[in-house]
């Protein structure tokens, strides 16, 4: 047991200190992007050379950049939606009717988790592609449905799990339908469920890159997957300053939802 | 016309039968209960009666009306629940309203009735809280104000007492009790605590591996058992096995247990033919003594010695063995405050022969 | 009938599970399967998909060198990286779910935040670091530490420190999990019994928390041979693993079917882990139940 106050022996020292290495090994590619973003010069270096948010106003100001902003954050929305539709829908079944293959259904629908994204990636490819919709922005939300689907899936079965199903029968028992009793009642009740499964839902589609970047045409493309291929192409610290972004923006979305319902509970 | 009448219901679950060939008949504002051992199919029938399990066969008719396939919420039956059940996100007010709202009332009218039915189970003033600020007790009456809030064709309690600590369970029964009286609604009454069944009820259909093994008013139940379950599911006794003797008189019967003593019994139908029979002796209807009581006041008395002795208040329990005979349990009203009859003492047994309660032996 | 139909479809749950079914289907199953034949036509450069139906594919995967090194080069990166986040996630796991100050929710947070971050970025970041101009070059470059840049990126050691980075959280978590499902009673009880702090750690705590080991391992495993962004910017054009190969003969080759076989066997790789570490895990679970 770690016990903060007592006896501190130099074993615990040198393990604290190594904790404290290993927590700063998981954050310094962060902390060396923001830096490399203010610098001065044309290339990248760390520590800055100078001082200067010219990057940021260059991204911010490029219409391609904006372009992929907005579709990824379109098709983030769209996956999330629909995949709390259907993942509650399935998880309800799952957990309170009596479905035949239960294990076999749910081990089917968590299998994204595991199977290689670009195999998967490569399969929708040449399946759009055989039947002629490649390219279309519906097989973009319907393959994100797939990939985002287990992660809605399992948050709300758990939180569904933990709730006494006797008071949705209360309220049928009162005159509710069973669609009025799933809405005033249950869909409260697995509430954080849902708000933990569909932020999560909305980051793993907008991050996604190894499924998406085979199905995207040339006008529509996602804002990792052009940070992709801004990178192939040779690094400079505007890349620095788009990358920053996406961190700043993580940073406040992750503390906004450890406030709001506990987020680390449901990682 | 029964306000709840129940014919031939059936309800298997694979190969275990859970409820069957069950038929009841509930009069208007009568109270009801299913007394039985767990998974007995108590709670299979109440909840078929509500509409939340749907029978393999059988009929269920509410107040003349054919209910077996109306679905649950078009039942308008109240159901209370063991665990309550309260909706953890609402305030005792909006729990309360559900069902007045479910029949769009209007919302002035809600809040009358809200305030009336919170008033009968005196929950007066504690509108805004929610379940979670709530004792126990408080939330089972929000539970039980909730069922009748809407005005229930039937309130259908499930086990709603046992989650109470003792103390307050018993107040709990009266209170429920009152109010039943008092809005005058059928209760169906699920319970596996015998003496809450029998304090409570007009008549107990007492209920095991889903038959029904007998109905009636309390006292009947507990006086006449109609068979060995019955016997000795209500109440503590001895039970034994038994031949049956030579008649003694038109009245009475000889039986000679299978421990070696010979009784006294009530002749009746039951003890007319001959073979084994079953014996049941309630505790309280043995009585203990240091000297040997009249020969006009008990028929059957046995010399034996005190090897247990409990102490609890108003009664006492005793272990007594008899001299070459069994062991019989007893127990005896606190009079006086002293310490009688400790263990090894010599005492004298006795009871009536109408004390002693014969049913067929059954299967085993 | 449609009425009994519309309840079997209700009380068995498949009236509410059909939609995401048909999702799965269509975005998962049925394109997984139909790249199946896919693998078995031959592929004539310059010329396209040829009709006909062949092994070849297959056989050349399991008979050319360059595959050969390919696959053994994954799966060494991948068993590296397992072992990596395995050595260095475990003190951590451990110090985070024996932690009982309020600050731990927020190093938990440390350990997420990582984890939601973008791929490209946190591979951007290594980029950034291991370059030949990167951070760590010009440090050891100031210090004197070395005369001249090290290797560090384009080859198996900036994969592997990449890959180590980006999938520890996941090592962390799982084993964070299962040492917090092992009571501390159980601990304490070691360590009245006379055990000291190591004993009590390879008698109490290493035999209950290997389900999180394990299944940390596992998915460590085939996340790291399935990568496929990290392994593109970080091991570049030329230093590629089977999922960078598969991307190449798509996008580049246009070689559906050798792609296709290329995925099959990845995706063989990946079942065969599972199958086997769900085997050996029953066997342990079943000792210690």
């Amino acid at each position: 047991m770690i016990n903060n106050q007592s006896n501190l022996s130099p074993q615990k020292i040198a393990y604290v200190a190594y904790v404290a290495v290993i927590l700063f090994f998981l954050e310094l590619p962060v902390i060396v992007v923001v830096l490399a973003s203010f610098s001065d010069t044309s290339y990248l270096t760390i520590p800055p050379q100078g001082l200067t948010l010219r990057w940021y106003d260059e991204v911010l100001s490029d219409a391609r950049y904006m372009s992929a902003i907005y579709t990824s954050v379109k098709l983030a929305l769209c996956a999330t939606i629909i995949s709390l539709v259907l993942g509650t829908a399935a998880s309800y079944a799952l957990i309170r009717k009596k479905v035949p293959f239960a294990a076999t259904i749910s081990s089917a629908i968590m299998a994204p988790l595991i199977f290689p994204a670009v195999v998967i990636g490569v399969a929708l490819l040449q399946f759009y592609s055989l039947i002629g919709i490649r390219g279309h922005f519906l097989t973009l939300v319907l393959s994100h449905v797939a990939i985002t689907v287990p992660y809605v899936v399992r948050s709300v079965m758990s939180t569904m799990a933990g709730t006494d199903f006797t008071i949705e029968e209360a309220a049928r028992t009162l005159g509710a339908d069973a669609l009025t009793a799933f809405r005033l009642v249950t869909l409260p009740m697995i509430r954080p469920g849902l708000i933990a499964g569909g932020l999560f839902s909305f980051i793993i589609s907008f991050d996604n890159v190894p499924v998406t970047i085979f199905l995207l045409n040339v006008r529509e493309i996602t804002l990792p997957v052009k940070i992709f291929t801004a990178i192939e192409h040779g690094v400079d610290p505007s890349i620095a300053a788009i990358s920053s972004i996406m961190i700043f923006v993580t940073g406040a979305f992750l503390v906004f939802a450890e406030r709001w319902i506990g987020f680390h509970k449901f990682a | 016309m029964p306000a709840l009448s129940i014919k031939q219901l059936r309800k298997t679950y694979g190969a275990t039968t859970a409820v069957d060939s069950f038929d009841l008949d509930v009069a208007e504002g009568e109270f009801v209960s299913l007394l039985g051992p767990s998974g007995c199919g108590k709670t299979t029938i109440l909840r078929m009666v509500a509409g939340l399990i749907t029978p393999d066969s059988g009929q269920i008719v509410i107040a003349g009306k054919d209910v077996t396939h109306v679905p649950v919420h078009k039942r308008n039956v109240g159901l209370v629940f063991q665990s309550y059940a309260l909706f953890p996100h609402m305030t005792v007010f909006d729990n309360v309203a559900f069902g007045l709202r479910r029949n769009n009332l209007a919302e002035d009218k809600v809040k009358e009735r809200v305030i009336t039915v919170l008033s009968k189970v005196r929950l007066e003033g504690l509108e805004d809280r929610f379940p979670k600020q709530l004792s126990g007790g408080q939330q089972q009456r929000v539970a039980l104000a909730r069922a009748i809030a809407p005005e229930p064709t039937i309130l259908l309690l499930d086990e709603p007492l046992s989650n109470l600590d003792k103390q307050l369970r018993m107040n709990m029964q009266i209170e429920l009790k009152r109010l039943q009286r008092d809005v005058g609604v059928t209760t169906i009454f699920v319970t596996h605590d015998q003496s809450e069944a029998m304090a409570m009820s007009d008549r107990i259909c007492v209920l095991e591996s889903g038959k029904t093994q007998q109905i009636g008013v309390p006292e009947d139940l507990y006086h006449r058992p109609e068979n060995k379950f019955i016997a000795t599911f209500l109440g503590r006794s001895n039970s034994f096995t038994a031949s049956i003797g030579k008649s003694v008189s038109g009245k009475l019967v000889q039986l000679d247990l299978d421990e070696g003593i010979q009784i006294l019994a009530t002749a009746s139908d039951k003890v007319a033919s001959s073979g084994k029979v079953h014996v049941t002796i309630r505790h309280e209807t043995v009585k203990i003594s240091k000297n040997p009581p009249d020969k006009s006041k008990a028929l059957n008395r046995f010399k034996g010695k005190v090897i247990y002795r409990a102490f609890s208040g108003s009664i006492i329990d005793y272990v007594v063995t008899l001299d070459d005979g069994p062991e019989f349990l007893l127990e005896a009203t606190n009079v006086d405050g002293e310490r009688h009859a400790l263990p090894g003492a010599e005492v004298w047994i006795s009871f009536e022969a109408g004390a002693v309660l014969v049913n067929e032996l059954g299967d085993q | 009938m449609t009425n009994r139909l519309r309840i079997w479809l209700n009380a068995s749950g498949i009236g509410l599970l059909s939609p995401l079914a048909i999702v799965l289907l269509l975005a998962f199953i049925a394109p997984v399967l139909i790249m199946f034949p896919t693998s078995l036509h031959p592929y004539t450069p310059g010329v396209g998909i040829g009709e006909g139906w062949t092994l070849e594919n297959y056989v050349e995967i399991f008979s050319d060198s360059y595959y050969h090194e390919v696959i053994l080069r994954s799966l060494g990166m991948a068993f590296s990286v397992m072992i990596f986040t395995i050595i260095i996630g475990c003190p951590l796991a451990y110090f985070l779910a024996r932690m009982q100050s309020r600050a731990r929710n927020w190093l938990v947070l440390l350990v997420i935040f990582p984890l939601l971050l973008n791929l490209v970025v946190r591979s951007f970041g290594w980029i950034a670091l291991l370059s030949k101009h990167g951070l760590i070059n010009d440090v050891l470059l100031s210090i004197g530490m070395i005369d001249e840049p090290l290797k560090l990126i384009f080859n198996l050691t900036g994969l592997i420190i990449g890959m180590t980075h980006i999938f520890l959280p996941f090592m962390v978590l799982l084993v964070m999990g299962s040492i917090q499902n092992i009571p501390v009673d159980l601990e304490e009880a070691a360590a009245v019994l006379g055990s000291n702090r190591t004993r009590v750690f390879f008698s109490i705590i290493l035999p209950l928390s290997i389900p999180g080991l394990l299944s940390g391992s596992i998915l460590v495993f085939i996340l790291s041979i399935s990568a496929l962004v990290t392994p593109r910017l970080l091991g570049g054009p030329t230093y590629k693993v089977i999922s960078t190969l598969i991307y190449d003969e798509f996008m580049q080759l246009l070689n559906w079917p050798a792609g296709s076989a290329l995925a099959f066997v990845l995706t063989l790789i990946v079942l065969v882990v599972i199958w086997a570490t769900g085997r050996f895990s029953k066997r342990w679970m079943a000792h210690l139940t």
